[in-house]
């Protein structure tokens, strides 16, 4: 019976606890560390390789797939502790140090005593050259869930082309071309390659962007407005739209206080040299007593000085000046 | 002799690199509307005789009543296209169109909103 509160005490205290803390046994910032980790594990896999492969194909086969799915653990982890070095903040000093990549090389780990073949492993190599600090300082800039998106979905994509190999015999997915994808899973994992993919799509997008694009021809450029043109154009309309309002009242007063403004603001474009020649072409004179023909006679005239952006700020100081 | 059953259209083209902001587009085709006693119809990234615009079409209306305007930047996928639309559907604003502009060069996937005309 003493058994059950003993049993008790220990799953209390597990769950009260929690689980440790996760910290991952590669420290990203020590390269060397999980270089020789991932070295140390190939050395012996690829001595059982080399030895099975002439009498065995089948077994060699499993002996290097079993070296990429023992191998890729260390690199997933010193993936994830780099994301969170990432996503929580590092200083600047650590962005350099992070563009270094993996490489293979050969012959590593050969030492005295061991068989004389040639061992594949992984180098650290400094970052590719031609990238200056300048590009890294404008990648700087990125946000940092874009480059952790880029970096994941590089990952993905190299995962499932070694999980498509690994289907292969050994003679057609040699051990080196192995260590060649586990190099690429790293380097699919870090800021270089995100950068450099990213350029890419954006490539893409801008190449894609500009096929579907409309063409137009002759189409004058329009100047954007300011705030101040904009206020202007709204409030000659708001003018124009009272014009209209009272010259469509059933109150004599209020139709005949609209005809007279709407003449007002004819008789001073007939005065302006630069809006002389619109008022000639909608037809249009202060002495005109038909109201709807004055107001469809300054809209023409609106709509005529289409992309001559000063005429219309004219055209507008003078609605509002007379129309008020 | 234009045919008077066919609506009159008017295309306006801003320079890519003329555009800083969403807001600047929205302002100038306020004031285009203004000019042209016109409602914007589309709003589409185009090539102007070799030149990178954003193409704005408007088609002419008859009374003075326009409304602001109000343009949204979206990323382009549907659930965001439909939550922008319900926001400023609940806003009292009425939805145009949605299009493609410039801004500073760049293009950027917009929905055009119509505020309540003030009566």
């Amino acid at each position: 019976m003493k058994k059950i509160p003993l049993y008790l005490l220990l799953c209390v205290v597990t769950f009260a606890t929690g689980c440790p803390k996760y910290r991952p046994k590669v420290d990203f910032n020590n390269k060397n560390s999980l270089v020789n980790q991932i070295n140390e594990h190939m050395k012996a896999k690829q001595s059982a390789y080399v030895n099975a492969l002439s009498t065995d194909p089948e077994k060699a086969k499993t002996i290097r797939n079993e070296l990429i799915e023992d191998a890729l653990p260390y690199i997933d982890e010193a993936y994830s502790d780099f994301v969170y070095g990432i996503a929580t903040g590092r200083d600047r000093g650590n962005f350099v140090a992070d563009v270094i990549e993996l490489g293979t090389s050969a012959a590593v780990g050969i030492t005295k005593g061991e068989r004389p073949i040639q061992i594949l492993g992984i180098a650290l190599t400094a970052f590719r050259g031609g990238r200056r600090s300048a590009d890294l300082n404008f990648y700087k800039d990125q946000s940092t869930p874009i480059l952790i998106n880029k970096m994941d979905g590089n990952r993905a994509k190299v995962r499932k082309t070694i999980l498509d190999r690994e289907k292969d015999d050994a003679a057609t997915y040699s051990i080196g071309a192995a260590i060649s994808d586990i190099v690429d899973y790293y380097n699919a994992g870090t800021l270089v390659r995100a950068f450099t993919e990213l350029a890419k799509d954006t490539a893409v997008q801008t190449k894609e962007a500009e096929d579907d694009l409309l063409v137009l021809k002759g189409v004058p450029l329009t100047r954007p407005s300011t705030v101040a043109e904009a206020k202007l154009a709204g409030d000659a309309l708001a003018v124009l739209d009272n014009l209209a309002t009272g010259f469509a009242s059933t109150v004599a007063t209020e139709k005949a206080n609209a005809l007279r403004k709407l003449q007002n603001v004819v008789a001073a474009m007939a005065k302006d040299d630069d809006l002389r020649p619109f008022v000639t072409m909608a037809g249009i004179s202060a002495t005109d007593t038909d109201g709807q023909k004055l107001i469809d006679g300054i809209s023409a005239v609106r709509r005529a000085l289409d992309q001559d952006q000063a005429k219309q700020g004219k055209l507008d100081q003078v609605i509002l000046a007379n129309g008020q | 002799m234009p045919d008077p059953a066919k609506p009159v259209m008017h295309t306006v083209a801003f320079g890519a690199n003329d555009i800083d902001s969403l807001k600047t587009l929205e302002i100038s085709c306020e004031t285009q509307e203004a000019h042209l006693l016109a409602n914007i119809q589309s709003v589409q990234r185009a090539k102007d005789d070799g030149i990178l615009v954003t193409a704005v079409v408007f088609k002419e209306v008859s009374g003075f009543k326009m409304g602001h305007l109000t343009f949204v930047e979206y990323n382009g996928t549907d659930v965001d296209e439909q939550s922008q639309r319900a926001i400023h559907t609940s806003q009292g604003e009425t939805f145009i169109c949605k299009g493609e502009a410039f801004v500073k060069n760049n293009p950027v996937k917009v929905l055009v909103f119509r505020e309540k005309p003030k009566s």
